[in-house]
């Protein structure tokens, strides 16, 4: 079972959410990928602790890494 | 309240879940650096998703950790809308005042006398403490001890004279009632 999540791109920096990823790389098997709007990233084999909340605290990471690169 | 003043109005509105609060921000109101000042600071309460629906329109998802009561995830939404205030304020004044802060810091780095200005302060401080020392506290120790031999018992006399005197004055002979007690 799978899940995906969207970042757009104007939103999210594609550099943040593979940081993000990167970050959360042991806890589950991650692919990412860009479409035109969006960075893609999916989800498989999560941890299964961890697999409610895992989603939710990729996005905030995600979040943070982009507010970071935004503040330089 | 007029017609035309109800059309401008313009209300701050979001959905509900069990675990969630959702609402759209208009990007011409709410600059997009003032949307990520606001959710960064609602990180590490709850879970922060940003979309967007449509151009000049980003979609902000507020999920709790755990479920709330409705009360709670209004006043959530209310916090981050308040907050979104006071970053586009903060936003606002950083703007105004950038001329002001980049004209002090080349001041501060590229003035004429870069190393007078510290040199002259110490100068002056020198020179105050030098005049404010009418008691002459602040002469060196080993100066003061370069004084003549000969003048150092006249200094001593009056530390030596002084139970002479206070005997004379009373204080003695209440010294001396003491001893016969």
């Amino acid at each position: 079972m799978s899940e995906q999540l969207r970042f757009s791109r104007s939103l999210y920096e594609p550099e943040a959410v593979r940081a993000a990823v990167k970050a959360f790389d042991a806890l589950a098997q991650f692919e990412v990928s860009l479409t035109a709007d969006d960075v893609v990233v999916t989800i498989s084999d999560p941890d299964e602790e961890l697999a409610d909340v895992l989603a939710d605290e990729l996005c905030n990471h995600a979040l943070h890494q982009t507010v970071i690169r935004a503040r330089g | 309240m007029s017609e035309a003043a109800a059309e401008e109005t313009v209300d701050f509105s979001f959905e509900l879940t069990e675990r969630e609060v959702v609402f759209d921000l208009d990007e011409e109101l709410y600059p997009r650096d003032a949307i990520y000042g606001a959710a960064y600071l609602f990180i590490d309460r709850c879970y922060v998703f940003l979309s967007r629906p449509a151009d000049a329109v980003v979609k902000v998802r507020l999920r709790t950790r755990t479920p709330k009561p409705e009360a709670e995830l209004e006043a959530l939404g209310g916090e981050f809308a308040n907050e979104l205030l006071n970053q586009l304020l903060r936003l606002r004044i950083g703007r105004a005042t950038a001329r002001i802060r980049e004209t002090y810091i080349t001041r501060a780095f590229f003035a004429d006398e870069p190393d007078s200005t510290i040199a002259d302060l110490l100068a002056e401080l020198d020179a105050e403490e030098l005049e404010e020392d009418p008691l002459e506290i602040q002469v060196p120790w080993e100066t003061a001890q370069e004084q003549p031999d000969e003048e150092q018992p006249d200094k001593e006399q009056p530390a030596q004279e002084q139970p002479a005197k206070s005997a004379k004055d009373g204080s003695g002979a209440d010294d001396a009632a003491e001893e016969h007690v």
